[in-house]
């Protein structure tokens, strides 16, 4: 043990030395303070912006005068995507799914505009953030730490010096490894206290709070990934002949798995759950609504069944807002099924792109931090149902106030502007972040099963490094 | 002139013979390959979907005009909410109308760009312009964030690694070897060996890429015959080139800066990471806090204040009933079916009115902060690459947007048309139908893809003249040293 630690401090301090090392750790600072700085403004504008859209339009909405009841829910409301707090460490599909959907009676319509459509060709690189930083960065930041970590010393024909000595080669390669992991959380010591100010801040009173397990969830993630990356790299040093294949090797995969994976997880994604375009969905819900049963007879016969009368004329009812009812019911539930079809496709691909994150821990760890941030697709979808079910509840409010009050007047029937405020405000609840670090459980699993695989590598490696 | 063929050849032959450069070669062909067939899928695909769009038109349509003169001649009842012999149900009132479609072009397989981001087909109606540019592709989001492994991508992030490969000991293996001094005792200039050790590794890169390219075209069955086309496959040549060279320039000043070979890698390689990766990322999120695009949440609501303020003047309740439920007007011909079009467009031509100053406006905004962002793709080679790739594909930003002007255009003659004939309360006949305005995409023209192509060329070109200048003065310089 003593001559771990001893290994390990030595290692600490040629790192420290190592100037190589020390510009790439500043560039990483620096990236990382710019990347907090710009996400927590961006998620400060995002957040004022909706909340006074959000409000906004609820005001419109018990703004308006004396009307049909039916009539206001076609004034309807729009519904706009909120942002999270987390979001700020990782902007996930933030831009690439639409912010805002208008609720009205009849249809269930998309998110539009996403914000990625507003911004030029150079978007795609993608965006500067703590997540990309982690994920694509610190590992080079490992790498050029650790591929000399073994391999170097047997070029300099110090390790076998170092085995002569009867130090285990167990010993040196544990030790090696304490040593730069000690070097890196010292480095990035300054990253995680920044990270936590900013996002301290940033959040409103309460946010901080409910976002801890989600932030727990982050740190054991990404934890994982880079301890998976270090284990995996002093192994690959362990085993190669020259410092130089090592880190040859280490790079490569180091593009495979940031570069190249995801990527081609993406086509066989597509090629094996195909979605729909918007010509074939609307097609498909034209011949769905065309295919409806009449809705007159539909209504008549409910409506007689339900009330226990024989004629439309006995119904203390107006037939018209019931029958608008069971249209209502019918469309919704076409909707329904046809948006979650495509919903379900996009969530089987994400799934192919989860599995490939078993062969590649970029990938597990991409979909670990979207989700346990708040901004994948699972939160953009969650939102959009939330918003449904609100779609929902206010066209049944005033569709059954019109069909219990207007028998007579029918359309004539006049919602006092009392009438608005029976809807209440949309309140969204995100869910739980709890439920959310369950839900991840197999990518941190996966995560989990690299940091193994790379330890069985390093032991294996250290064996054949036996002096002989 | 001998001396550089002489280079020239004797290094082809070393690279002819080195498994590495080899191994390299293939992966970058094979790379190429998958790219470029990944993007004639996403081509041809696209094409499937404009054609479906296209024929499910054709079948409204069809359908329209026979039971619009059908309803004319008294043949069929009328005054349905779907009667097409009213403009204000032809038109598109409430949705519908026709589409204005963007046709991939001919080189659209070798860079899916923008593309996936943005519907090809948009269809037009008399709703205001703002819906119907709202209408997304369905794609989901996670895949759009990921992006593509299309030819462009191999060629902005792949092919420089391979350049780094083959180039990052151009001189330094010479050194380490001892070879260095002895070629130099040579009568040949140190820039004359460069220049041929450079030209014989962009001349292999550039015939597998070249080579491959054209493989997966005759393949896919990729058009790329017709003047235009081959024009731009040529500008695309300079484009790749340009690239290269940047790449190739970088690699041979770092080799003159006499470090180990193992030190060129990692400093090639970190300004692949900087340039291509991190400048890039930083650059967009910079950008975007320095010049925020406008909000469109704040736009959606901004538009709501201007018709509310015009629903307010034009509220009459039963219209308003009958212009959410076409469907509900009583009686099956009713003669005030026209009437209460007339009356919605009338509203709709109201709101539209007081919501086009802040439309306006935030169309400035955005254009604004478009000129301010574009300039930052300077920072970066690789940047620049990619918006070369994407103009010349067609898929990029410029050409949406003039393609959204042209759709602007299309719908402001599609209203003329239409809402005199609600206002004046015509019927439509089949004849009628004919008359409706077609949407006939305009492609730009060749010049202005061009010059935006020489833009960005011209911000490839200055980093290389400037590093071709470094890496001359550095070989003026170089003595060899012991």
């Amino acid at each position: 043990m003593n001559s771990t630690l001893r290994i390990a401090r030595q290692e600490m301090r040629s790192a420290w030395r190592d100037r190589r090392f020390l510009g790439a750790a500043a560039v990483v600072l620096l990236l990382t303070a710019v990347a907090l700085l710009t996400g927590a403004g961006r998620y400060r504008d995002i957040r004022l912006q909706q909340q006074a859209a959000a409000g906004e339009t609820y005001a419109q909405w018990l703004a308006q005068p004396a009307k049909n009841p039916h009539t206001a829910t076609h004034y309807g409301m729009y519904a706009f995507r909120p942002i999270f707090v987390t979001s700020l460490f990782d902007h996930g599909v933030d831009s690439y799914a639409g912010v805002a959907a208008f609720l009205e009676p009849h249809r269930q319509n998309d998110f539009a505009f996403r914000p990625a459509q507003d911004a030029g060709g150079a978007s795609r690189f993608g965006d500067l953030s703590v997540a990309m930083i982690l994920q694509v960065l610190v590992p080079l930041l490992i790498i050029i730490l650790s591929f000399g970590a073994v391999a170097g010393e047997r070029e300099a024909g110090t390790l076998r010096q170092l085995l002569s000595t009867g130090v285990a080669a167990r010993t040196i390669a544990f030790g090696k490894l304490l040593g730069i992991a000690a070097t890196l959380a010292l480095a990035l010591a300054p990253a995680v206290v920044a990270g936590g100010v900013v996002l301290w801040m940033a959040a409103e009173a309460g946010d901080f709070v409910s976002s801890a397990p989600r932030l727990a969830g982050l740190a054991a993630a990404y934890g994982l990934y880079l301890a998976a990356w270090l284990v995996c790299s002093i192994a690959v040093s362990a085993s190669a002949r020259t410092p130089r294949l090592a880190l040859v090797v280490l790079l490569a995969c180091w593009g495979m798995a940031t570069l190249i994976v995801p990527r081609a997880a993406v086509d066989v994604a597509r090629a094996w759950h195909p979605t729909p375009t918007r010509v074939d969905f609307e097609r498909q819900v034209a011949r769905d609504l065309a295919a409806l049963p009449d809705v007159a007879a539909q209504a008549e016969r409910q409506a007689l069944a339900a009330y226990g009368v024989r004629t439309i004329d006995e119904l203390p009812v107006s037939f018209v807002g019931y029958e608008m009812m069971v249209a209502e019911a019918n469309t919704t539930a076409l909707y329904e099924r046809r948006v979650s079809e495509v919903a379900r496709a996009f969530e089987r691909q994400n799934e192919v792109q989860r599995m490939f994150g078993v062969l590649d821990p970029a990938l597990a760890v991409r979909s670990a931090s979207m989700a346990l941030a708040g901004t994948d697709y699972a939160h953009v979808r969650h939102f959009a149902n939330a918003a449904e079910q609100y779609r929902q509840l206010f066209v049944t409010l005033m569709n059954d106030d019109w069909t219990r009050n207007a028998r007579g007047k029918d359309f004539a029937y006049v919602g006092s502007v009392d009438l608005w405020a029976t809807v209440p405000p949309f309140e969204y609840a995100p869910p739980a972040g709890a439920e959310v670090v369950r839900q991840q459980a197999s990518s941190l699993a996966a995560l989990g099963a690299w940091v193994v695989l790379g330890v069985i590598g390093l032991v294996a490696a250290t064996r054949r490094l036996a002096p002989t | 002139m001998r001396q550089l063929m002489a280079v020239l050849r004797h290094e082809c032959r070393l690279l002819r013979t080195d498994g590495a450069v080899i191994l390299a070669a293939l992966l970058l062909g094979l790379a190429v390959v998958y790219g470029v067939w990944n993007g004639a899928r996403w081509v041809a695909s696209a094409r499937q979907t404009l054609q479906l769009a296209r024929a499910t038109e054709a079948e409204t349509i069809a359908r329209q005009r026979e039971e619009a003169d059908a309803i004319v001649a008294g043949r069929l009842p009328g005054g349905s909410f779907s009667d097409p012999s009213v403009p204000g149900v032809v038109g598109g009132t409430f949705g519908g109308g026709r589409f204005a479609l963007l046709p991939p072009e001919p080189l659209a397989v070798l860079s899916i760009g923008q593309s996936d981001l943005r519907p090809s087909y948009v269809q037009v109606s008399l709703q205001p312009i703002q819906t119907v540019l709202s209408r997304d592709e369905i794609e989901n989001p996670q895949t759009l964030l990921v992006g593509r492994f299309d030819f462009a991508f191999v060629l902005v992030y792949l092919f420089p690694l391979v350049i780094i490969a083959l180039s990052y000991q151009l001189l330094s293996a010479e050194r380490e070897n001892g070879t260095l001094s002895l070629l130099l005792s040579q009568p040949i200039a140190l820039g004359t060996l460069l220049t041929g050790k450079v030209l014989a590794r962009l001349l292999l890169l550039l015939s597998v890429v070249g080579g491959m390219v054209a493989i997966a075209s005759l393949v896919g069955g990729i058009d790329l015959a017709g003047a235009e086309t081959s024009a731009r496959l040529l500008l695309a040549g300079v484009v790749i080139i340009a690239y290269g060279l940047f790449w190739f320039a970088l690699a041979v000043v770092i080799n003159l800066l006499r470090s180990g070979s193992a030190a060129n890698a990692l400093a090639l390689l970190a300004a692949w990471l900087a340039l291509v990766v991190v400048v890039p990322a930083t650059v967009n999120v910079v950008a975007a806090r320095l010049y925020p695009a406008p909000s469109r949440m704040e736009l959606v609501q901004a538009i709501r204040r201007g018709s509310d303020a015009a629903e307010a003047k034009a509220a009459q309740l039963l219209a308003e009933y009958f212009r959410d439920h076409p469907d509900m007007v009583p009686g099956g011909a009713n003669p005030n079916m026209s009437e209460f079009y007339s009356r919605t467009i009338a509203v709709q031509t109201e709101a539209e009115a007081s919501a086009a100053p802040i439309i306006e406006r935030f169309a400035t905004q955005m254009a604004a902060q478009r000129r301010l962002v574009d300039r930052f793709q300077y920072l970066s080679p690789a940047v620049l690459t990619r918006t070369a790739l994407n103009d010349l594909a067609g898929s990029g930003d410029a050409r949406y947007q003039d393609f959204v002007r042209q759709i602007e255009a299309y719908h402001a003659r599609w209203r003329d048309f239409f809402v005199a004939r609600i206002m004046r309360q015509s019927k439509m006949g089949s004849a009628d139908h004919d008359r409706i305005p077609l949407f006939q995409y305009v492609a730009e023209s060749e010049a202005s893809v061009r010059a935006r192509v020489v833009r960005s060329l011209g911000g490839l070109f200055v980093p290389v003249g400037v590093l071709v200048a470094v890496a001359s003065a550095l070989a003026r310089r170089h003595r060899l040293s012991t």
